[in-house]
């Protein structure tokens, strides 16, 4: 157990008859971190979210979460844990008002006052009964209940959907000011740019294994090259610019994809090895999510 | 109320008008826990309202509703995931709901049984009685002519004593208790709560079965114990402490049969109460071991 990490996963499995949810998944999410989960649907980032919060028991491997060895010692994972499930449901027959109050009485770390505030914050009418609130308002609920915690950890699976683009973006605020306050963010979300923009580390699950960790702090300053004429054989290439794995589609045989970070070596400097090398530069883009997520799709 | 209306109906007619309608079910009086001549006594049919469908089927919804609620009807409505959230233990949140669900039946039960006092107390009957004897010079000639009895308004307080239906009261409550906590432990493996209460409802089914089975021929008379109906015995509890001077609090009962013994009334209740314990063990098993299926 590393005290550094808020969460660490190592080899955890979840098999259920016939099939793997979770295949030997391992992840690292530091303390202080906003680590955001991305995949297909089916591809496990639900399932390791419920086992993390013992809802469901692993097959094999371990997991930690803030230190404490999750399914042993279940409760005290939940009592530093703040989750949000995908499609959270509340008691129908509530007001509004008496479900922030449950929530914020029923955790040792719920805070009513700010649960109020964050309720304000997102325009929700606090007298109205759950049975006749819209789907959307029954989000912003959930949410103002689970961001009020002071809580060490948020786990987030789909925070933000049904909800309008106004209201995503003042969620997205909710969530990066949880982070200013110190604690970690786990988000689980099929929008890129909600996990380009709010997160530092994200995890590509694809049938239940981390297909590719993504640095976002470095993926921001590396942008995707696009050549043409490509060379049977080149010199090793300088560091910071290295060929991507994967070719390019059956139109596009006579094209080849570089990357390149521009933490290691210039756009200028890399420019100068493709143009020494007779290969024609066609497009230039920085490198984001949206890349990364297709390659691991397609080499899945 | 119900038992209170129950015993104003009651109290409407005098008894032995039933005696020639007793005599048509003679030949089912192997059905009954007790000879059909104690319903032509106040006792008797006092303690036939606990066997009142009505009664039973407020009693029973309220156990199976609560109990198939507690996991799968949470299941069902998606609450458990946010509520289990929290840090909450599992066998907690079916003990905070086991206590409410026990305390609900317990008020159920008891106004049943202040329903049944009140009726008792605020009720009259119609009994007939033989008037006083005439007596000329001291001699009594009651005997030369025929007299019809006198009809007189008698209080039910005076026909029957209260403490003969609080062993019944407890046996009203082990059976929702009983069937209560095994709502609990089915609703604790299963995923939907409209396939809970099917599957409870039908066990009791089944059980009535097996209870009738076993009641209807020499033969088929050992599969009465296997059917938790058994031990739900209201009008044997009334008669037994009535008639047969036996305390509510006796538990076994010494006899020839292969056993050597049965239950006293203390004992059918105890019997209940020993199987629902046992259907919550099994329930907080279940349920602290179990994977909870996502919301659908």
């Amino acid at each position: 157990m590393n005290p550094s990490l808020a969460i660490e996963v190592d080899k955890l499995v979840k098999q259920y008859r016939g099939f793997r949810a979770l295949d030997e998944l391992s992840i690292e999410v530091p303390r202080g971190g906003v680590f955001g989960l991305l995949g297909p649907n089916g591809a496990g980032k639900t399932t390791l979210l419920r086992s993390l919060m013992g809802y469901i028991r692993s097959t094999s491997g371990k997991a930690f979460m803030m230190g404490h060895p999750v399914g042993l010692d279940s409760l005290a994972v939940r009592a530093t844990t703040a989750y949000l499930p995908a499609e959270a449901k509340l008691f129908r027959m509530m007001r509004g008002s008496s479900v922030l109050e449950f929530f914020s009485h029923v955790h040792p770390r719920g805070n009513l006052k700010r649960a109020k505030e964050i309720a304000e914050s997102l325009q929700l009418d606090l007298r109205r009964v759950v049975a006749f609130m819209s789907t959307g308002m029954r989000q912003k609920l959930a949410i103002a209940c689970v961001l009020a915690t002071d809580c060490e950890l948020l786990m987030l699976d789909e925070p933000t959907a049904n909800l309008d683009p106004t209201v995503r973006g003042e969620v997205m605020n909710l969530i990066r000011q949880s982070h200013q306050r110190g604690a970690t963010v786990v988000l689980s979300s099929h929008i890129l740019d909600e996990i380009e923009d709010l997160c530092d580390r994200a995890a590509i699950v694809v049938e239940g294994k981390v297909q590719s960790s993504v640095d976002l702090h470095t993926m921001r300053r590396s942008f995707v090259l696009k050549t043409r004429n490509p060379k049977p054989s080149l010199p090793q290439p300088p560091d910071g610019l290295r060929k991507q794995s994967q070719t390019a589609s059956a139109s596009k045989q006579s094209s080849e994809l570089w990357e390149l970070d521009t933490s290691l070596l210039s756009i200028n400097e890399a420019m100068q090895f493709l143009i020494h090398h007779e290969l024609q530069l066609t497009d230039i883009q920085p490198l984001g999510l949206k890349a990364i997520y297709q390659s691991c799709s397609v080499s899945s | 109320m119900f038992t209170w209306v129950r015993i104003w109906t009651v109290a409407q007619f005098e008894l032995s008008g039933f005696q020639p309608l007793i005599e048509q079910f003679r030949v089912f009086e192997k059905f009954s826990p007790v000879p059909l001549e104690q319903f032509l006594t106040y006792e008797g049919i006092i303690g036939l309202t606990f066997a009142e469908p009505i009664l039973l089927l407020c009693i029973l919804t309220w156990s199976i509703s609560r109990g198939s609620d507690v996991v799968s009807g949470e299941l069902n409505r998606g609450t458990l995931e946010l509520l289990l959230s929290q840090p909450i233990k599992r066998h907690r949140l079916l003990l905070a709901h086991g206590l409410i669900s026990v305390l609900g039946l317990a008020v159920l039960c008891t106004s049943a049984f202040v329903g049944l006092v009140g009726g008792i107390y605020t009720n009259s009957t119609p009994v007939l009685e033989q008037p006083d004897p005439v007596k000329i010079m001291g001699i009594d000639v009651t005997s030369l002519w025929s007299i019809t009895p006198v009809q007189r308004m008698v209080p039910l307080s005076e026909l029957v004593p209260l403490e003969n239906y609080i062993a019944p009261t407890v046996n009203l409550f082990s059976l929702g208790f009983f069937v209560l906590a095994l709502s609990v432990m089915v609703s604790s493996i299963d995923q939907y709560r409209w396939r809970t209460i099917g599957i409870v409802i039908g066990i009791y089914v089944l059980q009535a079965l097996l209870f009738i089975l076993g009641k209807s021929t020499k033969k088929t008379r050992f599969l009465v114990p296997f059917s938790f109906l058994a031990a739900y015995q209201p009008d044997w509890m009334v008669q037994a402490t009535a008639h047969m001077n036996m305390s509510p609090l006796t538990f076994f009962v010494p006899t020839n049969e292969w056993l050597g013994f049965h239950f006293g009334p203390a004992g059918f209740s105890a019997a209940l109460l020993t199987l629902g314990i046992a259907c919550y063990a099994v329930a907080f098993i279940a349920f602290s071991r179990r994977d909870l299926p996502a919301p659908t």
